[in-house]
């Protein structure tokens, strides 16, 4: 890891990151504060805004770390200092993944200190799992978009591929969540999304199916997250 | 025949001849002992259709200025990647210092500044903070260098890099890669798209660079800043070397070659057959030592109708652009 590289990485995508974690942490506030919307937390929320604004994050910045500095150029000022490349891509991996924990950490204590304050009525374990599974999709989203970043020199293939993929499953999963709401015949659609796997459905119930199928997320976040940092260290580079 | 009657073209031809037939063997023995600093081993990299580069060899010496000629798209950049460890080679090598450079590239930097072809900073960034980035990346803790290559360049550095004008992110781009006081600096069309006065900076910081002892790998099309600093060059065209010279014998520093016009025909006929040289349909080419200069002006040329002398200055533009329009002489060398 390099910490130069961590801080700059840090600094120039700061504002998305900021700007994202912010209005997520004020919807959801927002939303379980007043008991008219309380209900919508589940499918609303957790189910379609939070992984729809996080990926905002995940692909401008996942774009940016890698693919964008490599066609734009800069990313020959980091590729000449002694720096395997390797230590860049965990390094960029490293910022990622610590985003996600921060912004999911920060959307926990929102949840919790909010709940406290108004009396929503969840349980803080339901909360605390609720957020877990959010930040296992971003995680999941985070690497695709990062082994897409890593594979393409370019940003729009990087965008046209993991960029695409990521706004497919958030769509598909909008559209399967309507079979809770009667169409039956959409329940296939489920299957098509890796955002499925996040059943907060099953942790709002206090159930116990949910934790086994975020392993398929952390299944995910594992494969694409070695693929790219392999691909990148072996790719040839346009500097 | 002698040389002096040689035409100028043919001389510089048989110049690179001599110096690639007898002399390459003793600039290698010479060599032996010294490692090369850059080590460009039968280097192929085939991107289909004919682009890439096929079978590049050439070695760079500590100390020496190489200069890297071609035009846009001859390979220069490609090599220089292979160098930097950006591309893996498909045959071949290249070792810079003794290392591999496509392995132990992180390695390698320690060695090694580098200026792209083209500048490509960070956005949103003060030339600051670019700078210190740069810095701590490359563990540099003396800020001695840097402080001169700053006051060297003359650039305000709390300008953000988005307002900057192409020399200034240039001058940037060049303190950003050699603050680390590198031994081998790899310059890529390092003046290309600035105005002369910035690139006499260039040339200026190059040359001194040359001074302190750097080996330096030029790559450009720009002739004065490679026959300002160069000591030898190699010409790239369509990924293949055609040729490798020793700049200061092209320039040939011991001879004189002058064009000389007559008042008529007679006298150009007269002064052929009498003072040697070639008729070249109007004048007559003829090549002087420069120890016989004062004996040819004085004695040579006197009661000739010479009506108007030309020098014949070696040209390396001329010599550089007759590798692209003259191809079926050069493929035999």
């Amino acid at each position: 890891m390099s910490f130069p590289l961590l801080k700059q990485t840090f600094k120039a995508n700061f504002s998305v990151w900021g700007l994202t974690t912010l209005i997520m942490s004020i919807l959801l506030g927002q939303l379980m504060a007043m008991k008219e919307t309380v209900t919508l937390v589940g499918p609303m929320f957790y189910g379609m805004l939070a992984p729809a604004l996080v990926a905002l994050f995940v692909v401008i910045a996942g774009n940016r770390i890698l693919a964008g500095q490599v066609d734009q150029g800069s990313m020959a000022y980091i590729m000449t200092a002694p720096i395997r490349r390797t230590t860049v891509a965990i390094t960029q991996m490293v910022y990622m993944i610590g985003s996600l924990i921060a912004t999911y950490g920060i959307m926990t204590v929102v949840a919790v200190a909010v709940n406290h304050l108004v009396d929503a009525g969840f349980k803080t374990a339901v909360l605390v799992n609720l957020n877990f599974g959010a930040f296992m999709v971003a995680l999941a989203f985070a690497g695709i978009m990062f082994a897409a970043s890593a594979i393409f020199n370019r940003t729009k293939y990087a965008m046209g591929t993991g960029g695409l993929l990521i706004i497919a499953f958030i769509l598909l999963a909008i559209i399967g969540s309507f079979s809770n709401y009667g169409v039956k015949g959409l329940d296939a659609v489920q299957n098509l999304t890796i955002v499925s796997l996040f059943d907060f459905k099953n942790i709002m119930l206090e159930g116990s199916k949910w934790l086994p199928k975020l392993a398929g997320l952390a299944g995910v976040a594992v494969a694409t997250f070695g693929i790219g940092t392999t691909v990148f260290a072996k790719k040839d580079l346009p500097l | 025949m002698g040389k002096e009657s040689l035409p100028v073209q043919t001389m510089a031809r048989a110049a690179v001849q001599d110096m690639l037939v007898p002399s390459v063997k003793s600039i290698k023995e010479r060599r032996m002992k010294t490692q090369a600093a850059l080590k460009i081993d039968h280097l192929t990299k085939d991107f289909g259709h004919g682009r890439g580069i096929f079978d590049v060899s050439f070695e760079v010496y500590p100390g020496e200025v190489f200069g890297f000629l071609g035009p846009n798209g001859a390979g220069k950049t490609t090599t220089i990647r292979h160098i930097m460890g950006f591309t893996k080679p498909g045959h071949g090598s290249v070792t810079v210092q003794g290392l591999d450079a496509t392995t132990a590239y992180s390695q390698v930097m320690k060695h090694v500044g580098y200026l792209p072809g083209e500048v490509a900073l960070p956005e949103s960034v003060t030339g600051w903070k670019f700078i210190k980035t740069a810095q701590q990346m490359r563990h540099v803790k003396d800020d001695g260098y840097l402080k001169k290559l700053i006051e060297m360049f003359d650039l305000d550095l709390s300008v953000n890099t988005k307002q900057m004008s192409l020399g200034n992110k240039r001058k940037l781009a060049v303190i950003a890669a050699f603050l680390a006081d590198p031994e081998i600096l790899i310059l890529d069309e390092p003046t290309s798209g600035l105005d002369p006065a910035m690139q006499e900076t260039f040339i200026n910081f190059m040359v001194s660079e040359k001074r302190r002892g750097k080996t330096i790998l030029l790559s450009s099309h720009i002739f004065p800043e490679v026959e300002a600093t160069c000591d030898r060059i190699a010409i790239i065209k369509d990924g293949r070397i055609v040729s490798q010279v020793d700049a200061n014998k092209l320039q040939s520093k011991d001879k004189k070659t002058f064009e000389l016009f007559f008042a008529n025909q007679a006298a150009l006929q007269q002064a052929g057959n009498e003072l040697g040289g070639t008729i070249e349909h109007d004048h007559l080419d003829v090549t002087v030592p420069n120890d016989k200069l004062t004996q040819f002006f004085n004695s040579q040329l006197k009661g000739r109708q010479v009506t108007r002398l030309n020098e014949v200055k070696f040209d390396l533009e001329k010599y550089f652009l007759d590798f692209y329009r003259t191809d079926k002489v050069f493929k035999t060398i």
